[in-house]
């Protein structure tokens, strides 16, 4: 994958938040699914686009007590989650 | 129990109107299931419709050579299942009634949730499957407390939600936890039947259940949290852990699902929320009607 490669919301993507948490609905499914925290997170930042280096960089200030590779690792899972179901996409 | 059900139909075309009399849905070839349907169904209006004056059978029955009989429904959430008895298939048209009688409403879901009439309105419990929705609901039901339902109730949707009694008939598994109390274990042996493999269908009087098309405003969404051991405890829950089960229990093919969301959102944030711990789905229902009334 390219360092260049970055990540975006798929905009047919429909969001409601409700205390905070993050409810989509599936643009091709019509599914709801509900984001946890990190997920959650993620989709805000994915507003505009983001590479995954400067995702990790944004995650590694807001949560500064989490080890560096737990954090890569739930990133990692997120983004996969979020393409596979096209919530958002993933370009370059 | 379902109601004005003719004798036997005329010679003819072999159409049923069943349900609301300015809305039924049109069944065809539901003579052999009608007399199973009751074992399923309170308060449903049945009548024969003859040719069914041209419109289109919302749900048909059909019966195979080999004695399969196959049950089909259309429009949104239409589905075609095929039984090898007829409860079976009588318990599958009671499906396919209250799908499409759900789908007709564009306000209206169905929630897979038990519910009771405490005081003037209703308590919803929801939950995972096997969280105890069905027990905690006839429990309310053996304190006193109108019975709406143990599995689907409909809903309308919005700020001001209403619950629709479907009229199906309770389901009990048994044998009976061993802490279900004597007044619960002599409310299922006093209402029981029908008897299958492993539950029981329940027949309530009038007055203890509501039938179908009965409705009440809605005053409390339960989660139910069953966990061994546990403490009954009850206690406010936030909109987006009760939305998380709620948007799983909704049933509404005839619904974007953006207005779905929208719209439990509108109607978790019109009643109140809590989540409801138990081991003994006994005290679980003591404790909701003590707190609701």
């Amino acid at each position: 994958m390219s360092d260049d490669s970055f990540f975006l919301r798929n905009p047919a993507v429909n969001a409601t938040e409700i205390d905070e948490e993050t409810f989509l609905v599936g643009p091709d499914d019509g599914e709801v699914y509900y984001l946890d925290e990190i997920s959650s997170a993620l989709w805000r930042l994915l507003e505009t686009p983001q590479r995954r280096e400067d995702i990790v960089k944004t995650f590694s200030a807001a949560f500064p007590d989490v080890p560096g590779a737990d954090l890569a690792a739930d990133i990692e899972r997120a983004l996969a989650g979020l393409v596979a179901r096209g919530l958002a996409s993933h370009f370059g | 129990m379902a109601d004005h059900v003719p004798s036997a139909a005329p010679d003819g075309p072999d159409l049923w109107r069943i349900g609301d009399d300015d809305d039924p849905v049109l069944v065809e070839n539901a003579d052999a299931v009608l007399p199973y349907l009751p074992y399923y169904l309170a308060g449903w209006p049945i009548r024969w419709a003859g040719d069914g004056e041209g419109r289109t059978p919302d749900v048909r029955v059909s019966e195979s050579a080999d004695g399969i009989f196959r049950v089909t429904s259309r429009g949104p959430g239409g589905a075609d299942f095929r039984f090898d008895n007829l409860y079976d298939a009588a318990n599958g048209v009671a499906g396919a009634l209250i799908s499409v009688f759900v789908a007709r409403r564009a306000d209206t879901i169905c929630l897979h949730a038990g519910a009771a009439l405490i005081g003037e309105s209703l308590a919803i419990v929801i939950g995972d499957s096997f969280a105890g929705k069905s027990s905690v609901a006839l429990h309310l039901a053996v304190l006193g407390n109108r019975f709406f339902g143990d599995d689907q109730i409909a809903l309308t949707l919005g700020g001001d939600p209403r619950g629709i009694c479907l009229g199906l008939m309770p389901k009990v598994r048994t044998p009976l936890p061993e802490d279900c109390g004597d007044a619960f274990r002599e409310f299922v042996e006093g209402y029981t039947a029908m008897e299958g493999d492993g539950s029981v269908y329940l027949k309530l009087w009038d007055g203890e259940a509501g039938t179908f098309g009965d409705s009440a405003p809605v005053r409390a969404l339960v989660l139910l949290d069953r966990r061994p051991g546990a403490d009954t405890e009850i206690a406010p829950v936030s909109r987006s852990e009760l939305m998380k089960t709620l948007v799983s229990r909704a049933f509404a093919p005839h619904i974007d699902a953006r207005d779905l969301l929208n719209g439990l959102a509108a109607v978790a944030d019109g009643v109140a929320l809590y989540r409801l711990r138990f081991s003994s789905s006994r005290e679980a229902a003591a404790l909701l009607s003590r707190t609701l009334r």
